[in-house]
């Protein structure tokens, strides 16, 4: 059965690409574009992995990530922020709220998949 | 006839000695008279005189004692035409100082006295001396006596009435003089005043002795000072726990360190304060205080914050549409919507490229933008510069082959390990050399030279490239600025924030950036950064 990813970005269009990408590698795709949305269907959908953008409407995703990372049920779920943010204590906050990884945007979809492949199969192990 | 003739003759020549000696005696009272209207300054206006007087007036010994209210200070000048004898001259001094005591009714003591002193002393064993013939002339001011002119011989001249008039004109041109001076003086000073007081700056003086000298307006209204009293010592201690230096110990080192600093107040609303500090000294160098300006610049820091809080803002509104175009490019370069022919695979790398130049100027607008605001973060680590550069270089190294560039480099072994933060300087590294390569043609070289030089490890970037006019040198590191060189070709475009955000990284880390180049032999940019971590 193919994993299923949790896409959360409130901007369509990035939306459109990342998930066009997932697809044609295989995986299943979900997609949230607001924080209480993505934080309802993480629970809901059980997905196996959540590519999670920071500037979300309702609810920002270190907010989602800290309340999915500190619930025994799903804390399990890896977690990969993707954001226009760069600043150094960005990135310590996302390691804080316990992101397992960290991309900025402009990022490449090869280092995406690549990523996910790794965290998917680190999973399994 | 004959007789009468002569006598003529003799009384024409006496009446033409005197007119000559008249005439004389003119152009020395005019010449002072002119040379006192010009001159500021006591001292100037009472050694010219006596200077002067030696050429109308015989005398051995000339004293000047002169007493200024507004300073307090009684000053006594003395000339002497010939060697005299120590004795004679103390003696001389007492009376002209008892003379001027008794005229003001109020007592100066001698150990108060400024004294200058000019001429020789006779010789031990010469023969006895006192004087035989004086006078002595007040000086008035505004009817108050404030000196005394005095002129004394050892030998036994006769002081004509001619002399002695002519000596109280020359008094009295000295006493206007000397008024003149003072209201001239106290004109400047109140304008001075006045402008100081009124200067948009706020301007605050302390003398060595922490009293507050001047405090103007603005001082007042910069530092809340609305109502309330002056209380210098909580002045002072609020300047000296915002980190400026204390006036005696600046006056004492004179320096003031740091001569800028911007200090922040709470009270009565919040604010930000540019404050310059300046010792001060007269012109013999004697220390006279500390002046420090100060201005609000609480409205420019804002506007500027604003600006940079914008340029990030637009950063990331413009990140945001490249990475959806940069994914939507990808996915078709790498065919997932269907196999692509070979244009279409090149114009979709073209885009390809083109967002990722724009998001490198992107990237490269928010670091200068973060450098000028002064909130640049390094990420400090103790990192082996010379592992870090190969890196960089390596990095670097396909590029220098496409192009026919040798690119190598040289490092002393056993470099100290330093506090840096790794990202940065591979920036650092990455742009200069990236620059290098910009400006070298194929079949040229770059080397990377790190070694240590005291208390700092410097890296030299050498390219063979077209190098730099002298004159552009220190541009080079200015923002936007790109040097049209001969042989660059129009290809070599960067955003010409590249070198400035070097320049950014390296201070920050309190090293050094600069440039050295020889037109048409290639270039030299160097940096250092300091092995023991500085405090900045």
């Amino acid at each position: 059965m193919a994993k299923k990813i949790l896409l959360v970005d409130d901007e369509p269009d990035i939306v459109t690409t990342i998930k066009m990408r997932l697809e044609a590698t295989g995986y299943e795709v979900t997609v949230a574009t607001d924080g209480n949305t993505a934080y309802n269907k993480a629970k809901s959908e059980n997905p196996d992995l959540i590519i999670l953008d920071l500037m979300l409407p309702d609810m920002d995703g270190y907010q989602v990530c800290r309340l999915l990372k500190f619930d025994q049920r799903y804390k399990n779920i890896p977690v990969i922020m993707l954001t226009a943010k760069s600043q150094k204590e960005d990135k310590e906050w996302g390691e804080k709220v316990g992101a397992d990884c960290y991309i900025t945007k402009p990022f490449d979809l090869k280092e995406l998949t690549a990523k996910i492949k790794e965290l998917l199969e680190g999973k399994d192990a | 006839m004959t007789v009468e003739t002569e006598k003529l003759k003799e009384e024409n020549q006496c009446l033409s000695q005197e007119l000559k000696q008249r005439l004389f005696e003119l152009s020395v009272l005019y010449d002072i008279s002119n040379s006192i209207s010009y001159t500021l300054n006591y001292d100037d206006i009472l050694r010219f005189i006596m200077d002067s007087l030696y050429k109308i007036i015989d005398y051995d010994l000339c004293i000047s004692l002169i007493v200024s209210e507004e300073e307090k200070k009684a000053k006594m000048a003395v000339r002497i035409a010939h060697p005299l004898k120590t004795e004679v001259i103390d003696s001389a001094k007492r009376k002209v100082l008892s003379a001027l005591n008794n005229l003001r009714g109020e007592a100066v003591a001698e150990e108060e006295l400024a004294m200058d002193f000019k001429g020789e002393l006779a010789e031990a064993g010469s023969p006895l001396q006192s004087i035989i013939s004086s006078f002595d002339v007040p000086l008035f001011l505004r009817d108050k006596a404030v000196g005394i002119l005095s002129v004394s011989s050892v030998k036994n001249v006769f002081y004509s009435d001619d002399d002695i008039k002519l000596f109280y004109t020359i008094a009295s041109q000295a006493s206007s003089a000397i008024e003149r001076l003072q209201s001239v003086l106290a004109a400047e000073k109140s304008k001075m005043k006045i402008m100081v007081e009124r200067m948009s700056e706020g301007v605050i003086m302390f003398d060595e002795k922490n009293q507050v000298v001047i405090f103007n307006a603005a001082a007042r209204d910069i530092l809340g000072y609305y109502h309330q009293e002056l209380d210098a010592a909580a002045l002072l201690k609020f300047f000296h726990e915002s980190g400026l230096s204390n006036p005696p110990d600046a006056v004492k080192k004179k320096v003031c360190f740091p001569p800028i600093k911007e200090i922040y107040m709470e009270k009565p609303s919040a604010r930000i304060i540019h404050v310059e500090t300046n010792c001060i000294q007269d012109e013999t160098e004697k220390p006279l205080g500390v002046v420090m300006v100060l201005r609000n610049v609480t409205k420019e820091r804002e506007i500027e914050r604003m600006k940079n809080d914008f340029v990030s803002l637009v950063s990331h509104e413009l990140r945001t549409p490249l990475a959806a175009m940069k994914g939507a490019a990808e996915n078709l370069l790498e065919g997932i919507t269907g196999s692509l022919n070979q244009s279409q695979n090149e114009c979709l790398l073209l885009i390809e490229r083109n967002i990722d130049r724009l998001n490198r100027l992107i990237s490269e607008l928010l670091d200068i933008s973060r450098i000028e605001a002064g909130r640049i973060q390094l990420n400090k680590q103790q990192l082996d510069i010379a592992a870090l550069a190969s890196d960089a270089i390596g990095f670097l190294q396909k590029i220098a082959e496409e192009k026919g560039i040798k690119l190598s480099s040289s490092f002393t072994a056993g470099l100290p390990r330093i506090q840096a933060d790794a990202d940065r300087i591979t920036q650092v590294i990455t742009n200069l050399v990236g620059n290098a390569l910009k400006f070298t043609l194929s079949g040229g070289s770059i080397n990377v030279n790190i070694f240590r030089e005291g208390d700092f490890i410097q890296t030299d970037v050498i390219d063979t490239g077209s190098g730099i006019p002298t004159a552009d040198l220190e541009k080079i590191f200015d923002k936007f600025y790109q040097v049209s060189r001969p042989g660059a070709k129009a290809l070599v475009k960067g955003t010409g924030l590249g070198l400035s955000i070097s320049k950014g990284i390296v201070e920050k880390h309190g090293g050094k950036i600069w440039a050295e180049s020889e037109l048409g032999k290639g270039s030299k940019l160097s940096f250092t950064l300091p092995i023991k971590e500085v405090a900045l």
